[in-house]
């Protein structure tokens, strides 16, 4: 599945160390999330929706072939 | 590392709580090894176990035990005494990848260890019988542990 947390996380200035501490997990986790190797839960989902201030379906792209 | 798969924090209040719990293991483990290590020893001094194997294995796994024991409950002690320690411990056990990735290196492992084990099962059956008894009997252990698991996780999930 493909998302924008990158591109979200650039136009906050944030770091990727930071994103990570504001979301307790791992700056792994982040990078992962953001080469799109590693789907978020629900709840991390949640988590970076709120932090971003938008909707999950804006951060992240559901495509017909993620459908397993 | 069973352990911490075992103990799950939802909030750092909690983790820190199962920090101390997890102390007790550890000085219950330090005291064991000290217990097994002296006794292993002290048979092998006065020669009650005859088999020097025996006393070395015991004593072996006594220090095995207690150092183990020791070093993470110092290292717990540690965590307890620094807060930035302690959330940078609780991000890293607590994190979602990490934690799917434990899951899948235990299944994976798992399931090579069953192949393998059952392989060599099939194998003893034409060399040795009481090594294909061995190996039957950790195979249904395992049989019952993993049914014994999917009929709970079934009923929690």
């Amino acid at each position: 599945m493909k998302n924008r947390i990158q591109e979200k996380r650039k136009i906050r200035k944030v770091t990727q160390n930071e994103l990570a501490d504001a979301m307790d997990v791992t700056r792994q986790t982040i990078i992962s999330l953001e080469n799109g190797r590693y789907n978020a839960s629900l709840v991390l989902a949640y988590k970076l929706a709120r932090y971003f201030e938008c909707t999950i379906e804006d951060l992240f792209i559901f495509e017909e072939e993620d459908v397993c | 590392m069973l352990v911490k798969m075992m103990s799950h924090a939802e909030t750092l209040k909690e983790y820190k709580d199962s920090i101390k719990k997890r102390s007790i293991v550890f000085a219950a483990m330090a005291v064991l090894g000290l217990l097994m290590a002296s006794s292993g020893f002290g048979a092998f001094m006065t020669h009650v176990i005859q088999n020097d194997h025996h006393s070395g294995f015991i004593s072996g796994i006594g220090v095995g035990l207690g150092i183990c024991g020791v070093l993470l409950l110092i290292q717990n002690q540690k965590l307890l005494k620094d807060e930035k320690k302690l959330k940078k411990q609780w991000i890293e056990e607590n994190d979602e990848r990490n934690r799917l990735v434990t899951l899948k290196t235990m299944s994976t492992a798992g399931m090579w260890a069953f192949g393998l084990v059952y392989a060599a099962l099939i194998v003893s059956f034409f060399l040795d019988m009481k090594v294909f008894l061995t190996l039957a009997a950790v195979v249904a252990v395992v049989i019952v542990c993993l049914t014994g698991s999917r009929v709970y996780y079934e009923r929690k999930m």
